[in-house]
C-alpha cells in the first residue's frame, strides 16, 4: 500500500535548532496499488485530539493599563497589541474623526518623521500600524526592542503633524468620493443609518461633509479624550516571558500618564412594528443589493450566544448555508446568500444579504423570507446540526494553532467579564446545542415580520414590485444614499407633453438665439488626482473637437472633421469607427436637443424626480443610434440638470451620469459652468468653465485629421 | 502613470533604476534591510501548518528538495552586494523583455 507520512517539526532560527525532519515519501507503483489513484481518496482522519488552550498571564500596570501575556516560543517573533476598550462615541457632524486621528498617530512623533518611522519599520522588516482604538506592532525577536520603541512612540507621543492630516485628510474624501456610487457601500450605509437611528454611534454615516468639518486640533483633542491606559489592554503574544514581559511593558508604556475614557450610554434602537421595505435609487443599475436587518440584544458571552451560531451557520454560513443552497445553487440568482447573527456589547444585529440582478430582485425577496419563515418555525434536521457543529468546532480547533488566538481569548474574558472557563468549555457548550436549542433561538432572533428590506437599485426597474414586503402601509420609504428621505414624485401625472418640454428648455438656454451660434468654443479646468486639467471642447460647422490637457501639452485628443473621426492618447492615435464614430458624429451637433423632436428620435416624460432638492421632469430620449438617455429638466427653469446615459459595447453595459449646474448667460445664450461627470473613472469629474466663446472665429487646423 | 504623465518617460525612469543596480552596488543600509525582510518574511510564511505544507510542496515540486525548507534562508542571506550587482547584469537585459503599454479607452466626456 501507499502511503506518505509526514512529521512535524519545528523551526528554530538563530539559536540551537531542534532537529527537523524531512518529508518522507515511499514510492511504489502506482499499477500494483488495489484501490486505484491515491489522489482519488482522501486519507482517513486520524483519532480527534484533546484540545488544550494556553494559558496567558495577566498583570496590571500602576497606571491601570491592563496586560496580557501569552508565551509561545514556537516562532521568534512577539506582537504588540494595544485595544482601548472605550464605549461607543458619538462623532455627529465630524463623523470619521476617530478613523482619522488614529491613522495620523503613525505619522510623526516628537523625535521622527513619518519617513524616519517608516524607514525605521521597514529595516527590521517590522510591522507597525495605529488606528482610532489603538494599534499593533509586530517584529521578529531580536528587533523586538526597536520596535517597541517606535510603537511607543508613535502611541505616547505622536506629534499630529499638519501636512500628514492635511493628506490623510484628502485621501479620506477621494475614498469616499468613490462609495458614492458603490452600492455595497450604499447598502451599509443606509442599513447602519436605519437600523440604527442617526442619534446611535452605529448609526452614524461618514460622508464628505462630515469629514471636511474635522481639523486637526479635533484629532489632537479625540487622542487625549480617548488614549488612556486605565481603559486599555496590552496584548503581547510569543516569543517572551511574562517576567521580561511585564519589564517591558512597564519601561515602555509605565509612562502613560493614568486616567480613563468617559462612559457612555445608548438607548437600544427601537424595532419596526412590520416589516417595511426601503429602497435607495442608484440610477442604470442593473443589480439590486438586499439587506433583510434589524438590530438584536446579544451579548458577548451570553447563553444564547453558542446556540445562535450553529442556528446561523445552518442558514446563511458559506456555501452549506440554506440562504446559499437556494438563491445560489437552485434558483441561480446570485453568486451569493448569506446571513450574520453577530452578538455587541452595545447591540447585535441580525443581517441577510446577497446582490441579485433586476429582474429577480421581488423573486429573492420571497425566497429569502421563505428561508427566515422556515427556519423560525421548523425544527433543522439531525444531520443539519451535526455538520454545523462539526464545522464550528474544527474552525475553534484549527484556530488554537495561532498564539493570537489564546491572546483574543483572554482579551474578550476580561473585556466582556466571561467566566474564567468559558473558552476552555467552549466545545462541551457546543457539543450541547440541540434541535430544541436552535429552535428556541431561532424564534427568538430570527424576525422576518419585524425587519427592514433595504434595497439599494435601478428604481424604474425594481421598485414597483416590491410593495407587497411592505406591512407597514404597502408603500416603500425612498431615501438618498444618506439616508434622509426623499420624496417619490415618480407616479405624479405629468402635465407636460415631451416636445412642449423640450421647447421650455430650448426657450430657457436661449431660444431663437440659438440658430443664430455657428460656433462654441468652450475650455474647461479640473482636478484629477490632485492635478489640474484643462478640456477644450470646440463645435462648429459639423465639426467636433477636445482635447484634454496639462500644463500646456495634449494628454488626449478627438476630433470628428465631419466624416471621419480619430481619437488619440499618449501619442497614439486610432480612428473610430462605428458606434463610436456615430457618436462623434451627435456630439459635433450644437444644442442636440433641437434634434429630439426630428426623426429617429424618440422621447417619453416618465414624471417628475427629485434631483439635489429639486423638483425635475423625467425625460427618457432614444436616439438613432439606439442609446438611451434619461434627462431631467428643472420644473421651474427648464434647465436640464442632469443625465443618465446607458450604453453597451461589445456586450458591456456602462452608464455615465453627467450633472449639469451653474448656469450662466453668454452672448445671449445660457450654458452650464460646472459639469461634473460619473461613471467612467472610479471618481466624479468635476469640470469648470473658465471661457465659453460663441461664434468667434476657429482654426480650421484643430478639425484635420 | 497618473494622468498628464507620459508612459516613456515612467518607462526611461524605471530603466534607470534598473542601470544602478547594475551599475552600482547597493548601500550597506538597503542590503541590511532586505536580509532583516528576507528573514522576517520567511517566518511569516512557514507561521502556520498550512504554510509549511506549502513551503515543502514548493520546494520538493519545484527543486526536487523538501530539506530546503531548513537551509533556504541560509541561501539568501549569502548572497553577497556583488552577488546581487552580478544577477542584475545577467538577467535584467533589455532584449529579453516584453514592454506592454496598458491604455485606457478614450476618456468619453459626452458633453
Amino acid at each position: 500500500m501507499r502511503y506518505i507520512k509526514f512529521l512535524s517539526f519545528l523551526i528554530v532560527l538563530g539559536l540551537a535548532s531542534c532537529a527537523p525532519k524531512v518529508a518522507k515519501e515511499t514510492t511504489s507503483d502506482a499499477k500494483s496499488t488495489a484501490s486505484g489513484d491515491f489522489r482519488s481518496m482522501a486519507p482517513k482522519a486520524g483519532p480527534a485530539r484533546a484540545i488544550e488552550i494556553g494559558k496567558s498571564t495577566n498583570f496590571t500596570l500602576a497606571n491601570g493599563l491592563k496586560v496580557i501575556v501569552v508565551e509561545n516560543h514556537k516562532l521568534p517573533q512577539i506582537s504588540y497589541q494595544l485595544t482601548i476598550d472605550r464605549d461607543p462615541i458619538l462623532e455627529k457632524e465630524k463623523a470619521g474623526l476617530s478613523s482619522i486621528a488614529g491613522s495620523l498617530l503613525a505619522t510623526g512623533t516628537t523625535s521622527k518623521t513619518k519617513a524616519e518611522i517608516d524607514e525605521a519599520v521597514d529595516y527590521i522588516g517590522a510591522s507597525l500600524s495605529t488606528n482610532g482604538t489603538g494599534g499593533f506592532a509586530s517584529s521578529l525577536t531580536k528587533h523586538s526592542d526597536k520596535i517597541l520603541a517606535l510603537f511607543s512612540d508613535v502611541i505616547l507621543k505622536p506629534s499630529f503633524p499638519q501636512n500628514e492630516f492635511d493628506k490623510i485628510k484628502t485621501q479620506t474624501l477621494s475614498g469616499l468620493q468613490t462609495e458614492k456610487d458603490d452600492p455595497n457601500a450604499i447598502s451599509s450605509n443606509v442599513s447602519s443609518a436605519l437600523t440604527y437611528g442617526t442619534n446611535h454611534p452605529y448609526g452614524e454615516i461618514t460622508n464628505e461633509i462630515t469629514v471636511s468639518n474635522i481639523n486637526l486640533k479635533d484629532c489632537v483633542d479625540y487622542y487625549h479624550a480617548n488614549f488612556k491606559p486605565g481603559t486599555a489592554y496590552l496584548v503581547i503574544v510569543g516569543d517572551i516571558t511574562p517576567e521580561v514581559a511585564k519589564s517591558k511593558a512597564e519601561n515602555y508604556f509605565g509612562g502613560w500618564t493614568a486616567g480613563k475614557t468617559t462612559p457612555q450610554a445608548y438607548a437600544f434602537p427601537k424595532p419596526v412594528e412590520k416589516t417595511e421595505v426601503d429602497f435607495v435609487d442608484k440610477a442604470g443599475a442593473v443589480q439590486s443589493v438586499i439587506n433583510i436587518t434589524y438590530a438584536v440584544d446579544m451579548k458577548p458571552g451570553a447563553e444564547d450566544v453558542i446556540p445562535a451560531r450553529v442556528m446561523n451557520t445552518i442558514l446563511g454560513s458559506g456555501f452549506s448555508g440554506r440562504l446559499f443552497k437556494n438563491l445560489r445553487e437552485d434558483k441561480a440568482y446570485t453568486y451569493g446568500a448569506y446571513s450574520s447573527l453577530e452578538p455587541n456589547k452595545l447591540v447585535g444585529q441580525f443581517s441577510a444579504n446577497a446582490s441579485v440582478r433586476n429582474e429577480v430582485t421581488d423573486s429573492a425577496v420571497t425566497q429569502f423570507l421563505i428561508e427566515l419563515n422556515k427556519m423560525k418555525t421548523e425544527p433543522v434536521t439531525a444531520k443539519e446540526l451535526e455538520l454545523a457543529k462539526a464545522f464550528i468546532a474544527g474552525g475553534f480547533a484549527r484556530g488554537l494553532e495561532s498564539p493570537q488566538t489564546v491572546a483574543n481569548f483572554a482579551l474578550n474574558t476580561m473585556m466582556y467579564n466571561l467566566p474564567a472557563d468559558y473558552y476552555e468549555t467552549y466545545l462541551q457548550k457546543l457539543a450541547a446545542v440541540s434541535i430544541d436549542d436552535v429552535s428556541r433561538v431561532a424564534k427568538k432572533y430570527i424576525t422576518p415580520d419585524m425587519a427592514r428590506i433595504i434595497v439599494v437599485g435601478n428604481k424604474d426597474e425594481v421598485m414597483a414590485k416590491l410593495t407587497g414586503f411592505d406591512k407597514q402601509d404597502g408603500k416603500i420609504q425612498l431615501y438618498d444614499i444618506y439616508a434622509n428621505p426623499k420624496k417619490d414624485e415618480s407616479s405624479t401625472v405629468v402635465d407636460v407633453d415631451a416636445k412642449k418640454l423640450i421647447d421650455a428648455y430650448l426657450t430657457a438656454i436661449g431660444g431663437s438665439k440659438l440658430d443664430a451660434v455657428t460656433s462654441l468654443d468652450q475650455t474647461y479646468s479640473m482636478e484629477i488626482q490632485g492635478m489640474s486639467m484643462t478640456t477644450r471642447m470646440v463645435q462648429t460647422a459639423g465639426k467636433f473637437y477636445m482635447a484634454m490637457s496639462m500644463q500646456g501639452s495634449n494628454v488626449m485628443k478627438q476630433v470628428y472633421d465631419g466624416e471621419k473621426a480619430i481619437a488619440e492618447q499618449m501619442g497614439q492615435s486610432a480612428p473610430l469607427e462605428g458606434e463610436d464614430l456615430a457618436s462623434m458624429k451627435e456630439k459635433a451637433n450644437l444644442f442636440p436637443e433641437r434634434m429630439y423632436k426630428t426623426e429617429g428620435y424618440t422621447m417619453e416624460v416618465k414624471g417628475i424626480e427629485d434631483v439635489n432638492g429639486k423638483s425635475c421632469y423625467k425625460l427618457v430620449v432614444t436616439k438613432p443610434s439606439g442609446s438611451k438617455s434619461t434627462e431631467f429638466y428643472d420644473k421651474e427653469t427648464f434647465l436640464k440638470v442632469k443625465e443618465i446615459n446607458v450604453e453597451t459595447s461589445m456586450g458591456e453595459t456602462s452608464t455615465t451620469i453627467v450633472e449639469y449646474a451653474d448656469y450662466n448667460a453668454v452672448d445671449g445664450i445660457t450654458v452650464p459652468y460646472t459639469i461634473s461627470i460619473s461613471g467612467p473613472m472610479p471618481m466624479p469629474l468635476v469640470m469648470k468653465a473658465t471661457s465659453v466663446k460663441v461664434n468667434t472665429p476657429v482654426d480650421p487646423m484643430l478639425f484635420k485629421i | 502613470t497618473n494622468m498628464g504623465v507620459n508612459v516613456s518617460d515612467l518607462e526611461m525612469a524605471m530603466d534607470k533604476e534598473v542601470e544602478k543596480v547594475q551599475n552600482e552596488l547597493i548601500s550597506e543600509t538597503e542590503f541590511q534591510k532586505l536580509r532583516n525582510q528576507v528573514e522576517s518574511d520567511y517566518v511569516t510564511s512557514n507561521s502556520r501548518v498550512a504554510g509549511i505544507a506549502e513551503s515543502l510542496a514548493t520546494y520538493y515540486m519545484f527543486f526536487g528538495d523538501a530539506n530546503l525548507i531548513n537551509n533556504e534562508l541560509d541561501r539568501y542571506l549569502a548572497v553577497t552586494r556583488e552577488d546581487i550587482q552580478a544577477a542584475a547584469k545577467k538577467y535584467m537585459v533589455p532584449s529579453n523583455r516584453v514592454v506592454l503599454y496598458y491604455l485606457p479607452k478614450s476618456l468619453d466626456t459626452k458633453s
